[in-house]
């Protein structure tokens, strides 16, 4: 009688085991290696882990390789595609859109207003208007990668 | 006889810490195999995956506004943004980290919105001022001041969906896992 109330003890204590050991894989592992996304200074950076490293920071002038650091999956790796191809373009056109619409604002104070100045300033605001739609679908795009990312990580 | 039956335990012990990490492999297998945006549901999909699923949040940016999303299928909860306020704090409450993130957010969004209100109001008043009366000294003082107050305030507003990013990141690791 003893003997089974020993076994029955043993196995309850085995059941128990393997679903304690997956909880806390289940947070070390995301803890350790989810990723999110921080900004700074008109940059978007993006870390690993509750205080960990920098992985990427994305802007104007920097290219950032997304695919490859959520290569593990696959949804991820569809949106940073999507994310790739809408950054790059997107923030050149509204930064030379902006520059444009500057300058152009910036000679019309000068001088008398001509069809050259007007159309150049029409034309820098569709830039920024184009730039911002791009940036726009990349950045969301970078918001469903991570999300996906996430969810996959080994729990 | 003890000794028998601790052998016995310690080999079934054994052979399900093995068996639990080989299905650990398969369902993650499984996941990169099957995962798809529908998420249709792969058969060793596990308890985790599919609270992850239907309960993980994120947001998506539109022109200063955000849209809080939950789950797979997309499910907008809320908008916020520029004065629109929406409560991530309760929404994500179970999580002491995820709801003093958000109550940073809610701090911070509102406070850009303000500054750079204000900042847009004088930018408008000095362009005002200097259009009807161009020896105005104050005018200068007016637009750069307001430009500050829209740069700093873009920052913050900036930095609020930093602290939002964080808020949905505990949020989502304090799920029921």
């Amino acid at each position: 009688m003893r003997y089974r109330l020993h076994l029955t003890l043993i196995l309850l204590a085995m059941a128990s085991i393997p679903s304690r050991a997956a909880a806390q894989l289940d947070t070390s592992s995301y803890d350790a290696n989810a990723l999110r996304l921080e900004s700074h200074f008109g940059d978007i950076r993006i870390i690993r882990g509750i205080s960990g490293p920098v992985v990427a920071s994305v802007g104007t002038f920097h290219k950032v390789e997304l695919a490859k650091i959520v290569g593990t999956s696959e949804n991820a790796a569809r949106e940073a595609r999507e994310f790739e191809r809408n950054q790059r373009p997107g923030a050149i056109a509204a930064l030379i859109g902006g520059i444009i619409v500057g300058t152009s604002i910036a000679l019309s104070s000068r001088n008398d207003p001509t069809w050259g100045l007007v159309s150049a300033e029409l034309v820098g605001v569709s830039l920024v208007f184009y730039g911002g739609v791009r940036l726009n679908r990349a950045y969301n795009a970078l918001s469903r990668s991570l999300w996906w990312y996430n969810r996959d990580l080994k729990r | 006889m003890i000794k028998i039956m601790l052998a016995i335990a310690i080999s079934a012990l054994a052979s399900g810490s093995l068996a639990a990490q080989t299905e650990s492999r398969a369902t993650n297998t499984n996941r990169s195999q099957n995962a798809t945006p529908t998420v249709t549901a792969p058969q060793a999909r596990t308890d985790s995956s599919s609270v992850y699923d239907s309960q993980a949040l994120r947001f998506e940016t539109s022109w200063g506004s955000a849209d809080v999303i939950r789950g797979a299928k997309g499910e907008v909860l809320g908008t916020v943004g520029w004065f629109r306020h929406f409560d991530v704090e309760k929404l994500v409450q179970s999580s002491p980290q995820a709801a003093s993130a958000a109550r940073e957010f809610r701090v911070a969004n509102f406070r850009g919105s303000l500054v750079s209100t204000i900042g847009a109001s004088l930018v408008a008043i000095g362009i005002a001022v200097a259009t009807n009366n161009s020896n105005n000294a104050s005018t200068p003082v007016l637009i750069i001041a307001g430009a500050g107050g829209i740069g700093w305030g873009l920052q913050k507003i900036n930095s609020s969906y930093g602290a939002l990013s964080r808020a949905l990141w505990w949020g989502n690791r304090d799920l029921g896992r």
